[in-house]
């Protein structure tokens, strides 16, 4: 629970620290958007050892159903935000039902394929999506009268779900659901000759990682303001995993260190440079390569050390 | 006493290889019934279909008088079916408690703590119950896959080969674990199991299985006198074949070493498998390696191969050191392996499967196109199945294709790890003439075998392992007119 309460002050004291360093408000919300991702990701990739390609198909529909919601209806923000979610999350299940007997690469080419669908929906669906161009100009309504135009109140907004995001994901890895989760991580076919469904489990580490794609891409229009085909677009997907490796596969931290450094890295760089991506590549691989269990894996092998 | 357990025809076929094949069994209430027979039998398959891992083509499962045929692996293990495995199954990241705790309770246990403690002090592995599962012997993590299944309370109980790749002084443990799980808790037990003074006397009843059937039932003193079990361990034979032997015969004068193995010890992991293997094959001879499941004997052909590089000791081939070789190292000097299982590439008609060897040789194409004449006057039986697809072969025809395709590309010395394994009997003989015949050609045969007669009757000379030790060498007409040792050996 230390980390928790560690995560908690870091949210509130980050303007402080990243704004008179040149950081905005914005840039905050954004890396703190992406941790909720990461850490939804990291139930899958981490701690079950699944492998999506496609988990920004849920980012983006969430984003999307939610924007419809709030140009065409009257619904205040918490209701179009839960609906985009629930549609995600409906969207998951269905989804996963078809393809979550296949494993390994088959699994991951099948996330592609599906994630990609919705890709061109949003870019084809011209009449609904506006097509490339995207929804512009959606309403950032009060949440429960909570006023959130300025940017730091948003900021503070996105730190709120960010906390909640992780202390679910804390209350998953620490329940018996998480320890199957890591057994069928660790040995598939014995955790169904002791009697898990392991098909179930899986899918519902899928579901559930999907739902935190869903309440990310749901801020993450917001923040915009704006939805765009690119939100679900496969490299989209591409990010969160690189996001994961980074940080730490299968550490609670290592997403939130992954999501804030990557997001934050990648805005700087692209300050500087148009061949950010190139940057960001190199980046990748480097850890990969050298770091194969991400800066928060290696952090906790030094701080046992020290202890010991 | 009551029936716990039945299955009723019960078969499952891959492709042409029928796996099991009719197969009854009947399982009393709080017995400990053995399962045994050949590599290859169908022993591990078997327990694939009762646990759920593969599903039946024909037949019928019964459990406590509910027909649960086709029932997937978590339901049948929720009924109350555990099994452990032949190569080890745990979670080797988390800690011996974690492990049995994930057991216990998918086993629904009212008190899964207690469960798991019950367990640890029955596996003897309560001084290690927060070690991390995967840093422990090979031992400790046997006993604690069995510990596994014993932890999801089960009410009954498969174990696949509980004491493999244990030394004797381990064995006993397990043994007497498995003893006392029927003796004090009144688990019915059943158990795949090599080591025949183990099976001799632990098990209430025997099945012995052979290329899928159910050969022969009954207690161990039944077992043991059944001359179809006898037949089943050392193969059964054709008498002449001694005689064409004789005549195709060894070169009176064998040559010079052309293979010889120096104190090699070889391990996997923690598991020492060979100790301190001293062997030689002389140019010309077919020398027999023979030794029960378990053995040491496809490890042999794996380190000299060049697959395994061994702990100490010096392989020498021909004069050169080729110790620590690659296996294209090795193979291109000359050797060839004939990989247990055949491994002939299922997509691939019989002719791609010949040119393989080829691929990468940059042999000429005249060159090619003669090999693979000669290849086909050896084999003639391949000629109309020349442009059949592998998985389309009877296991006899795919056993020549993969003798076929190591002695192509001018191989000078073979090694053949369980040629026989699946093959009918008119088909062994087949292959041991044709093993004969490749010998005429002057190359050198290292044979590994279960079949012992057979090799017996081609081989020069033959060396018995046990537990990875060469216990006996000698001359093979000498062995074959010398069942004590054969039996002692190898068969129970």
């Amino acid at each position: 629970m230390r980390s928790i309460l560690a995560l908690a002050v870091l949210l509130a004291a980050a303007p402080l620290l990243i704004v008179p360093l040149g950081g905005y408000h914005a840039l905050l919300s954004e890396m703190v958007i992406f941790a909720v991702f990461a850490i939804g990701f990291n139930l899958l990739l981490g701690y079950t050892g699944i492998l999506s390609f496609g988990h920004a198909a849920y980012f983006g529909l969430a984003g999307y159903t939610m924007g419809l919601l709030l140009i065409h209806s009257a619904l205040p923000l918490w209701a179009a935000m839960l609906a985009g979610v629930v549609v995600a999350g409906m969207a998951a299940v269905i989804i996963g039902l078809l393809i979550i007997r296949k494993a390994g690469i088959y699994f991951a080419m099948l996330t592609i394929a599906f994630g990609q669908m919705f890709f061109f929906v949003a870019m084809r669906w011209k009449s609904l999506t506006g097509g490339e161009d995207g929804l512009s100009d959606i309403p950032r309504k009060a949440f429960f009268g909570i006023d959130l135009s300025s940017p730091v109140r948003f900021y503070y907004f996105c730190a709120v779900v960010c906390l909640a995001a992780a202390v679910v994901a804390w209350r998953v890895i620490h329940s018996r659901f998480g320890d199957v989760l890591r057994a069928i991580r660790e040995n598939e076919a014995r955790s169904a000759a002791i009697g898990y469904d392991v098909r179930r489990y899986k899918l519902a580490a899928f579901v559930i990682s999907a739902l935190f794609a869903a309440v990310s891409g749901t801020l993450y229009v917001l923040l915009l303001r704006y939805a765009f085909p690119q939100t679900m677009d496969w490299i989209r997907s591409g990010n969160v995993v690189v996001m994961s490796l980074v940080g730490g596969l299968g550490t609670f931290s290592g997403p939130i260190v992954g999501a804030t450094l990557i997001t934050f890295l990648s805005n700087y760089i692209s300050f500087h440079t148009k061949y950010w991506q190139l940057v960001m590549g190199a980046v990748f691989v480097v850890f990969v390569m050298f770091f194969p269990r991400g800066i928060a894996g290696y952090v906790l092998e030094a701080w046992r050390r020290i202890r010991r | 006493m009551s029936e716990i357990f039945r299955t009723e025809g019960l078969s499952v076929r891959f492709g042409a290889l029928a796996a099991v094949d009719g197969m009854d069994l009947s399982i009393e209430q709080g017995s400990i019934h053995c399962v045994i027979g050949p590599n290859g039998a169908g022993k591990t398959t078997l327990f694939n279909l009762l646990t759920g891992t593969i599903r039946p083509s024909a037949g019928r499962i019964v459990f406590r008088g509910e027909d649960v045929t086709g029932l997937k692996p978590h339901e049948l293990a929720r009924k109350g079916i555990a099994r452990s495995f032949q190569i080890t199954s745990i979670f080797p990241e988390l800690t011996v408690r974690e492990n049995l705790r994930l057991a216990a309770r998918a086993g629904r246990a009212s008190d899964p703590e207690a469960r798991v403690r019950e367990v640890l002090e029955e596996i003897e592995l309560a001084s290690k119950a927060s070690v991390q599962a995967g840093f422990m012997s090979h031992g400790d993590q046997r006993h604690l896959d069995i510990g596994i299944a014993l932890a999801t309370s089960p009410a009954l109980l498969l174990l696949d080969e509980p004491t493999a790749g244990m030394p004797p002084h381990e064995t006993e443990g397990t043994v007497a674990l498995v003893r006392r799980l029927r003796d004090q808790h009144g688990y019915t037990v059943i158990l795949i199991e090599h080591k025949m003074d183990i099976v001799m006397s632990i098990s209430d009843r025997i099945t012995v299985m052979r290329s899928g059937k159910k050969i022969a039932e009954g207690t161990p003193t039944q077992v043991q006198a059944d001359p179809v079990v006898r037949e089943a361990y050392l193969g059964g034979v054709d008498p002449r074949l001694s005689e064409r032997a004789h005549e195709t015969g060894a070169p009176a004068e064998p040559g010079p070493p052309l293979l010889t193995l120096e104190g090699v010890s070889a391990s996997y992991g923690l598991s020492q498998i060979l100790h301190d293997i001293q062997l030689t094959v002389r140019g010309g001879e077919i020398v027999a390696l023979l030794g029960r499941n378990g053995a040491g004997k496809t490890t042999t052909l794996r380190t000299i191969m060049g697959l395994l590089p061994p702990r100490r000791g010096t392989i020498r081939f021909d004069g050169h050191d080729i110790t620590r070789l690659s296996p294209e190292s090795v193979a291109d000097l000359g050797v060839g392996l004939v990989p247990e299982g055949r491994r002939v590439f299922a997509n691939l008609t019989v002719g791609e499967n010949l040119l393989l060897p080829f691929f990468m040789s940059g042999v000429p194409a005249v060159e090619r196109t003669s090999q693979l004449r000669r290849c086909f006057e050896w084999f003639p039986a391949l000629v109309q199945r020349k442009s059949n697809r592998g998985d389309q072969l009877s296991g006899g025809e795919q056993q020549m294709v993969a003798v076929a395709r190591a002695v192509v590309g001018r191989r000078r010395f073979l090694m053949l790890d369980e040629p026989s394994q699946g093959l009918a009997p008119r088909v062994v003989n087949h292959l041991a003439e044709i093993i004969l015949e490749i010998r005429k050609q002057g190359v050198t045969v290292l044979l590994v075998e279960q079949n012992a007669r057979m090799a017996l009757e081609i081989a020069d000379r033959a060396y018995v392992l046990e537990d990875g030790r060469i216990v006996h060498e000698d001359a093979a007409a000498v062995l074959r007119e010398n069942p004590a040792v054969l039996g002692k050996h190898l068969v129970m």
